[in-house]
């Protein structure tokens, strides 16, 4: 019984389904506006300072191309490859590992050890704890739907397993709340889809919105120049006016980029803003430029494309052929639409500056490079897939 | 293929189950994808929203982003040089240590290595650096330091420099700037005068010359031109002209030591000297006593004890400053008393009412208007011809031509010699003096005024009327510059001599040089006697007003050779030590200006003639030892001698209207 199970298994998890085009067009076109945006943000700030203007577009490109390979590769892998334990605990041990090793092994760039350089390459090893955890909570939620585990106690443990450690380790370690926080919010989402009921997430919600009205209490009556660094921060974001010339001045520049494109914007490659204006506008800044140089058009057309993209990723785990397939689609959806949401909301001042860098389009090589590897594994799912499923979820 | 599955099933139940996990499932991620949608649209919405209600705002000011940066190139002021381009004043490269307190504060990590940086390199205080970032945390310009040499500031630019080892160090950065240097001190203080940062040229030709001196600061700037990229245009700093002055650096040297010297002995409330080329109205030195140090304007040490000076509010020193700082040869007007004789007989002798053989009685004093006129002599000189009237400075003798000449002749000749206005000197805070309008002067007026009394003049003046009186009649704007450069050396301007007009003639002049030359060589000015030289000169004692107080200046002109006078020297001492009382002598005037003339004169070129030398000899009977070597101890002996055998020169006793009424 059990062998011929496995059996049908296997059977299961073959390409049968189409290839979705859809998901690897939106997946390129983001990734070559990322590419076209780097150069028009990079290409002055580097001219300036001597170097290549080209310098940080080639960089990003190569990385590309790197992360071009590891889709493909990913693509034609079956994903239940990921689904052993070996490589799965591996994986996510291996990131956590790295991040450990960070104070010994890692190179500081700018005051934050984050890196590990590699021959020309600079990794980080934050990037892959995303893809562990990913890994991880998937093999770990089907374990426990096979042995129906129901238990509220057990899912606190994996929640606490697949989201509260790697997020300890990536925001202690690292020092990197940003990176912590999407690491935490994927087994988050993807545990909220797995549990059956609804009152620990209603709890949690709670928990959360208190939390963040208790922060934001406490530090609207501090000062910006007292306080710790994250305090100073969300005092900065209640009122970035008052702070334009000191530490706010990072995102009213991104504001008075957004508010200077207009519908249609100033035309690509004519941002001022970026002209020294907001520092390192390649990086997670990147989108404010975008809305001024594309506009308010531009900037909800990429807004769109990712929503498709989040679609595309959602129907694929709608119509995954298994329940771990489903699970890991949703956690490379979780990764994807917390980065994408999260950046945009910094860039907009909804939420305190943090530096979340946005999916395909933000200058990062580790990032890109395994984003792209995460596509390959998400078109595996979606080429595996159940075509009557397809054809029903797609009205044919 | 689900279907099979489902179907091959046999546990009913089991499958069941799965369904309602899977459909659980899809619920789920479809409340997630939901969340996200909604989120992303929240985000589109605050993009419109953020175009909508600040777009124009935002817009403005990122449009003022395109000229974005713009940086001040200092320029550097002027030299000021001497008339053989010694520099007198000059501008040091120097620099300003700035901090960027914001940048420092926008990352933590740097806030550390630059305060580090910062307290290794200057002598600054690491508390303090804290306080002025806590303090001025939203300032980007806090001056930190100034007036830092190149080499001190060369430890801090290799740090800055060295990005790679010090990626950290941030907000440092160093002005460029100029220090205003006076090699020479208190040389010609008030007559160069002092520049500050702030006004440029406060008071003399720093302040004359300020246009000239002061540069145009130059601009740098970033900006984005019509294709969008980014230029550097740098408009650079032109510097300012130098002024070569008249002043001659040698000259002026000797005559500072000379007041020094005198004023050590003797100290006076003010002593001040004139050399002038009576050819051109060039000044070549111009020197006052109290002095002040250039670099240091605004010590008034020299001047006042310490407790004296606390003892003073700031209105009291910010008076007194400015009175140091007063350049007496412009700024002070006073009655010149009988230097002002030659003017009268020049005048008389312009509109022919006296000559050579003209003869004046003088008793010792006379009645005029109802007031009582004494000669210095109270017994009186007796009968005078014109040029011992000059000569021996006989106050009778000048009242009568005074009356000959009468109100309305002259007032126009003091006009004509450029009393009662300004020489238009290029220096600023030229006093005019009072002189009366000719339909006012009465009786006691012309006879006070004949003698230099009841006027009142500036040095400049003097001088200016003086050399047109020697040299042949021409009159000319007295000046202190006599060409401007381009900051690299290249004559930009020349100042030629400005002839105003012409005073007297020839023959008027000729007669002057003489009446003066008799008046050293034979009568009452021969204190001011060198042997070998052909001098003339005229002395000066006047009572300053209020008359009861008995305060004198005394003054002396002298010039040579007689002939054709190469230089003009006017020496006044406004209240010399121990002076006060009733009688006074210009004695200390004529000593002074020996001691300057002695020196003077083999530095100007002006070179003994044996034939004078023999004359001397055989009118003092002494025996003049005139070789090189000995020409040292010979000047010394001369002094001795002249100074025991002069006679007490010219004193005079004015009396009029305020005091001593009939």
């Amino acid at each position: 019984m059990a062998s011929k199970k496995r059996k049908r298994k296997k059977k299961q998890i073959r390409k049968s389904g189409s290839f979705d085009y859809t998901m690897l067009f939106i997946t390129a076109v983001l990734i070559g506006i990322g590419l076209v945006m780097i150069y028009s943000t990079s290409g002055y700030a580097s001219e300036m300072k001597g170097g290549d203007s080209m310098a940080y577009f080639k960089k990003q490109a190569s990385w590309v191309a790197v992360g071009f390979g590891l889709m493909i590769a990913a693509y034609n892998l079956p994903y239940h490859f990921w689904e052993n334990r070996l490589v799965t605990v591996g994986i996510f041990g291996i990131s956590l590992a790295l991040i450990l090793s960070l104070p010994v092994i890692g190179t500081t760039v700018k005051g934050a050890t984050r890196w590990i350089r590699i021959g020309g390459f600079s990794f980080q090893p934050a990037e892959l704890v995303k893809i562990g955890v990913i890994l991880v909570t998937a093999w770990i939620v089907v374990k426990a739907q096979q042995g129906e585990i129901k238990k509220f106690t057990h899912w606190l443990l994996i929640i606490a397993l697949t989201a509260g450690l790697p997020f300890f380790l990536v925001y202690t370690v690292s020092d990197n709340l940003s990176s912590a926080i999407i690491v935490a919010m994927i087994p988050l989402v993807m545990t909220f889809v797995a549990y059956r009921g609804k009152r620990l997430y209603l709890a949690l919600s709670g928990v959360l919105v208190a939390a963040v009205a208790i922060i934001v209490k406490i530090a609207s009556n501090a000062q910006a120049t007292g306080g710790s660094f994250r305090t100073q921060r969300i005092v900065v974001w209640l009122n970035p006016e008052a702070y334009a010339t000191g530490k706010g001045f990072q995102t009213i520049q991104s504001l008075y980029a957004i508010g200077s494109g207009g519908l249609f914007g100033k035309g690509l490659g004519k941002s001022l803003q970026k002209l020294g204006y907001i520092p390192e506008s390649q990086n997670d800044m990147i989108f404010s430029v975008i809305c001024e140089e594309l506009g308010f058009f531009g900037a909800s057309l990429i807004i769109i494309l990712f929503g498709f993209l989040l679609w595309r990723i959602m129907v694929t785990s709608q119509e995954a052929p298994d329940v771990y397939g489903m699970y890991l689609a949703i956690g490379i959806f979780a990764q994807i639409a917390t980065q994408v949401v999260l950046n945009i909301a910094v860039v907009t001042n909804l939420i305190p500056n943090t530096g979340i860098s946005l999916p395909f389009i933000s200058y990062g090589g580790t990032s890109v490079a395994l984003l792209m590897a995460e596509m390959g594994v998400v078109l595996n799912i979606s080429a595996c897939a159940d075509p009557g499923r397809q054809a029903m979820s797609r009205g044919r | 293929m689900r279907k099979n599955n489902e179907t091959l099933s046999p546990e009913v139940k089991k499958r069941r189950k799965k369904k309602a996990m899977l459909r659980r499932i899809r619920k789920k991620s479809a409340i997630a994808f939901s969340v996200a949608f909604v989120a992303l649209l929240v985000l589109v919405v605050r993009i419109g929203m953020i175009n909508y209600t600040k777009g124009n705002e935002y817009s403005k000011i990122v449009l003022n982003h395109q000229s974005y940066t713009s940086r001040t190139i200092a320029s550097r002021r002027g030299d000021i040089l001497d008339r053989n381009g010694t520099v007198l004043a000059y501008s040091e490269r120097v620099y300003n240590l700035i901090l960027d307190p914001k940048v420092v504060l926008s990352d933590s990590d740097f806030k550390d290595p630059t305060l580090n940086a910062l307290t290794t390199y200057f002598d600054l205080k690491r508390s303090d650096l804290e306080e002025i970032l806590s303090t001025r945390s939203d300032s980007s310009y806090v001056r930190l330091l100034t007036q830092l040499s190149k080499d001190e500031i060369a430890g801090m630019k290799s740090v800055l420099a060295d990005t790679k080892n010090n990626p950290n160090v941030k907000g440092v950065w160093f002005e460029d700037s100029y220090l205003r240097q006076y090699p020479f001190g208190t040389f010609a203080a008030d007559t160069i005068g002092f520049a500050s940062a702030a006004n440029g040229g406060e008071i003399g030709l720093e302040k004359q010359y300020n246009n000239e001196l002061t540069g145009t600061d130059g601009v740098s700037y970033n900006y984005i031109d019509e294709n969008l990229d980014s230029e550097t245009t740098t408009q650079d700093a032109v510097d300012g002209k130098n002024i070569v002055t008249t002043i001659d650096y040698g000259l002026q040297s000797i005559i500072e030591r000379k007041i020094e010297e005198y004023n050590a002995k003797l100290p006076s409330k003010n002593t001040a000297v004139l050399a002038m080329d009576p050819n051109t109205g060039e000044i070549l030195a111009m020197a006052s006593y109290p002095q002040f140090d250039l670099n240091n304007p605004r010590d008034l040490s020299r001047e006042y004890t310490e407790e004296q000076l606390n003892a003073m509010t700031d209105e009291e020193k910010v008076t007194a400053m400015y009175e140091v700082w007063k350049n007496y040869a412009v700024s002070q007007v006073y009655e010149p008393g009988s230097t002002f004789k030659s003017i009268t007989v020049a005048s008389a002798l312009e509109e022919n009412l006296v000559n050579d053989n003209s003869t004046f009685f003088c008793a010792g004093s006379t009645s005029i208007g109802g007031y009582t006129i004494r000669c210095w002599d109270r017994d009186g000189h007796g009968e005078l011809k014109l040029g011992s009237a000059l000569g021996q400075s006989c106050n009778m003798a000048l009242v009568n031509i005074g009356q000959l000449l009468g109100a309305d002749k002259m007032r126009k000749h003091q006009n004509d010699f450029g009393f009662g206005s300004k020489t238009g000197i290029d220096l600023p805070g030229e006093e005019r003096g009072l002189v009366k309008d000719a339909l006012k002067m009465d009786i006691t007026d012309i006879a006070t005024n004949s003698f230099g009394q009841n006027i009142s003049v500036n040095m400049v003046q003097m001088a200016a009327a003086y050399s047109s009186l020697i040299n042949g009649g021409y009159y000319y704007k007295p000046h202190m510059v006599r060409a401007i450069q381009n900051a690299n050396g290249s004559i930009a301007q020349t100042i030629e001599p400005t002839l105003v007009r012409q005073t007297v003639t020839k023959e008027t002049s000729d007669k002057m040089r003489e009446y003066l030359y008799n008046a050293v060589e034979h009568e009452a000015v021969n204190a001011i006697q060198l042997p070998g030289y052909a001098i003339g000169g005229k002395t000066g004692t006047a009572q300053k007003i209020p008359r009861s107080e008995m305060k004198w200046v005394v003054s002396c002109f002298s010039f040579a050779p007689v002939d054709n006078p190469e230089v003009l020297f006017y020496v006044v001492i406004d209240e010399p030590d121990k002076t006060e009382g009733t009688t006074a002598t210009s004695i200390d005037a004529q000593d002074l200006l020996v001691e300057i003339m002695k020196e003077a004169f083999p530095y100007l070129g002006i070179y003994k003639d044996p034939e004078l030398i023999k004359q001397y000899e055989e009118q003092w009977g002494v025996q003049i030892l005139d070789t090189e070597d000995e020409k040292k101890a010979t000047e010394k002996q001369t002094v001795t001698e002249t100074s025991v055998e002069a006679p007490d020169s010219d004193t005079e006793d004015v009396t009029n209207a305020e005091n001593e009424a009939e």
